[in-house]
């Protein structure tokens, strides 16, 4: 038998499976038993309403938006936060991470106070015909805002560990800023884009409290999948139900989550473990 | 022709990297700076590749200013100390990038790319390995991946930066004649930086002996070897080590002896600092002549028997070298009595700077050393 570092290999591996068996896998078990009472008929009758179908696109929709927004964002303020000084760096680096700490009802609120048509933001947009509260671009900029921290601190490890000789080597070798950028940093910061992707993308789909409050849940507008799910329950005591949309989402999220590890799994191809 | 360098200063903050530094490189010569880190040796090379600029100073390629223009347009390649190999890319990749990152105008078809990737790739032994990721390499593979990287632009001037710093000991002796027949074959003009003097004195044509940013001596191997312009080259090639000496006249007394002294200018110099090579502390012939001594301690590597030495009447202990079958014998706390074979005498004005110096060879004794091959072959 190989020694290894660690001892007790069984004892922490069976803890592990307990853990996860108990914390996650049960209840997604529950749920999909749940929505499963309902039989295939039943089902569709649920989720296939225009209301339900209209919700799930928009989750779903604007929260794949949502990240590729925060992945060119995060990249914008992970590239300043490391490669430049500048006074206040460190409490701008510390602002980053309040999206991720405030509650995100607070957040809803502040947000709908800023963009409401009376509100200071909003009350500038409205001349253009930009309206972002109460809309769905609220929704979006609501997701976008919980989201950008996943991004920036998944890229920033990487990108100050980055070696410089790298560029410098690029440069020696005659690539221009644009092909240094595209051709040696890019590459290596995928992995770490596509990470900080695949999280801002769950947190999205799974945001709930910021995006009722600047959303207005208008019916077949601005209704979000967690909103119905919380109504079904909150209105009709009807289980069963939110059960069965709730499975639909944890379907859709599972596949996207695969997806993500499979190209994620593409992007580290050189990654060469030996 | 080749490369002239003309005052170059480069200071970062109060450290001065690069203190007035004058040289010239001809065409196709593979040049090493040699010299302890901090003595501004990687400056020199960073700002001759463009990757730093100097406060002031020259640099001229065939009357052709260098310094003028961007890094990427200045052809010269540069072979970083940790390879730089761009991970996400294959050999064959890493290779071509020179190449392909070419304005579109100046970028050869695809098929050229290709056939001067394998050309190169066969040059240096890795055709087979071209699928590869630089994480699925050796560091020898990945040090010739990068030589071959540099050379794909077809470089008129070629950087190597401590090319064989991070090998081990076995792989870098075979690299290094590797190289060596591999400049050649090339005709390159190179230049490459390393503190490890047997890799100076084994692979370059000359040498630059560099130290707090100021060159100390520029010279053949040999000449670099054998005739050290100043203390510190003396220490830092030969292992000289100071002994306590005076110059009177045109003698030198060193513990007791006395030398002759020729070419040594007596007016000019101010203070003289004597030194003797391991090599050159000899155990006596016969015993009692000579200067008494103890041994510290007796180290045996390869062949060699490395002494150290606590001469009477001297403060710091000495380092002898001997070979096996002399060094065998002696055993450390044993007194010994030693000799001095040869000294270099070195004459510092005012400024500490050398203004004269002197190898002085056989001490003249109270009565002359009657041994050695010259005396037998008179008779």
């Amino acid at each position: 038998m190989t020694r290894r570092v660690l001892p007790g290999f069984r004892l922490s591996t069976g803890y592990t499976l307990a853990v996860l068996g108990s914390c996650v896998l049960l209840p997604l078990a529950a749920l999909l038993w749940t929505a499963c009472e309902l039989g295939p008929a039943g089902w569709w009758a649920q989720v296939g309403t225009r209301r339900v179908l209209a919700s799930l696109r928009l989750s779903f929709g604007a929260a794949l938006l949502a990240a590729t927004i925060d992945v060119l964002l995060g990249l914008l303020v992970a590239w300043v936060l490391v490669r430049y000084r500048f006074a206040f760096r460190r409490v701008c680096d510390a602002l980053v991470d309040l999206p991720f700490a405030l509650p995100t009802a607070v957040a809803g609120i502040a947000l709908t106070a800023l963009y409401a048509p009376n509100g200071w933001i909003g009350s500038r947009l409205v001349p253009w015909g930009i309206e972002v509260a109460y809309s769905r671009l609220g929704v979006l900029l609501a997701m976008v805002f919980v989201g950008l921290p996943f991004v920036v601190r998944t890229l920033q490890p990487v990108l100050e560990s980055l070696d410089g000789d790298l560029e410098e080597a690029a440069y020696t070798l005659g690539a221009s800023p644009i092909q240094r950028f595209l051709r040696v940093l890019l590459p290596l910061l995928l992995p770490a884009l596509l990470t900080g992707y695949a999280l801002a993308l769950a947190r999205a789909i799974g945001e709930y409290g910021s995006v009722i409050f600047i959303s207005g849940n208008r019916l077949f507008q601005t209704e979000i999948a967690p909103y119905l799910i919380v109504q079904k329950i909150d209105s009709q005591y009807d289980y069963r139900g939110a059960a069965a949309l709730g499975a639909v989402m944890l379907a859709a999220s599972l596949l996207l989550l695969l997806a993500m590890a499979a190209v994620q799994r593409w992007a580290r191809r050189w990654a060469v473990l030996r | 022709m080749g490369i002239d360098i003309s005052r170059l200063r480069r200071q970062f903050g109060s450290f001065i990297a690069l203190d007035d530094i004058s040289l010239r490189i001809g065409d196709g010569e593979f040049v090493a700076v040699l010299g302890p880190s901090g003595s501004g040796k990687t400056s020199l090379l960073r700002i001759l590749a463009g990757l730093d600029q100097p406060d002031s100073g020259s640099v001229q390629r065939d009357g052709q200013d260098l310094l003028a223009l961007d890094a990427r347009r200045r052809g010269v390649g540069l072979v970083f100390q940790h390879y730089a190999l761009f991970p996400h890319l294959t050999v064959a990749q890493n290779v071509a990038f020179g190449l392909r990152v070419r304005p579109w105008r100046l970028r050869p078809k695809a098929a050229v790319i290709k056939a001067r990737v394998d050309e190169l790739l066969r040059r240096v032994e890795l055709d087979q390995l071209a699928a590869r990721y630089p994480a699925q390499l050796s560091g020898g593979q990945r040090q010739r991946v990068a030589l071959a990287r540099a050379l794909a632009i077809e470089p008129r001037l070629l950087l190597l930066d401590e090319p064989f710093g991070a090998l081990d000991a076995q792989v870098r002796v075979n690299l290094r004649r590797w190289l060596r027949e591999f400049h050649r074959s090339l005709g390159i003009t190179s230049l490459f930086v390393t503190h490890d003097q047997d890799e100076a004195l084994e692979m370059a044509d000359r040498v630059i002996v560099m130290n707090r940013g100021c060159i100390e001596q520029v010279g053949t191997p040999e000449q670099v070897y054998h005739r050290p312009a100043t203390p510190f080259v003396s220490k830092f090639i030969a292992r000289g080590q100071a002994v306590p000496g005076e110059v009177t006249a045109s003698s030198l007394r060193v513990l007791g002896a006395s030398w002759r002294l020729e070419g040594f200018a007596d007016e000019t110099w101010h203070a003289v600092e004597v030194h003797v090579r391991p090599e050159h502390i000899v155990s006596s012939p016969r015993p009692g002549e000579g200067l008494p001594a103890r041994l510290l301690g007796v180290r045996h590597v390869a062949g060699t028997t490395l002494a150290s030495l606590q001469v009477d009447g001297m403060h710091e202990p000495l380092e002898a070298a001997w070979n096996g079958h002399d060094g065998g014998r002696h055993a450390s706390g044993e007194r010994v009595t030693v000799q001095f074979q040869a000294l270099t005498v070195f004459g510092l004005d005012r400024e500490g700077r050398v203004c004269a110096r002197a190898d002085c060879h056989t001490p003249h004794l109270a009565s002359p050393v009657v041994s050695g091959p010259w005396r037998r072959l008179e008779a």
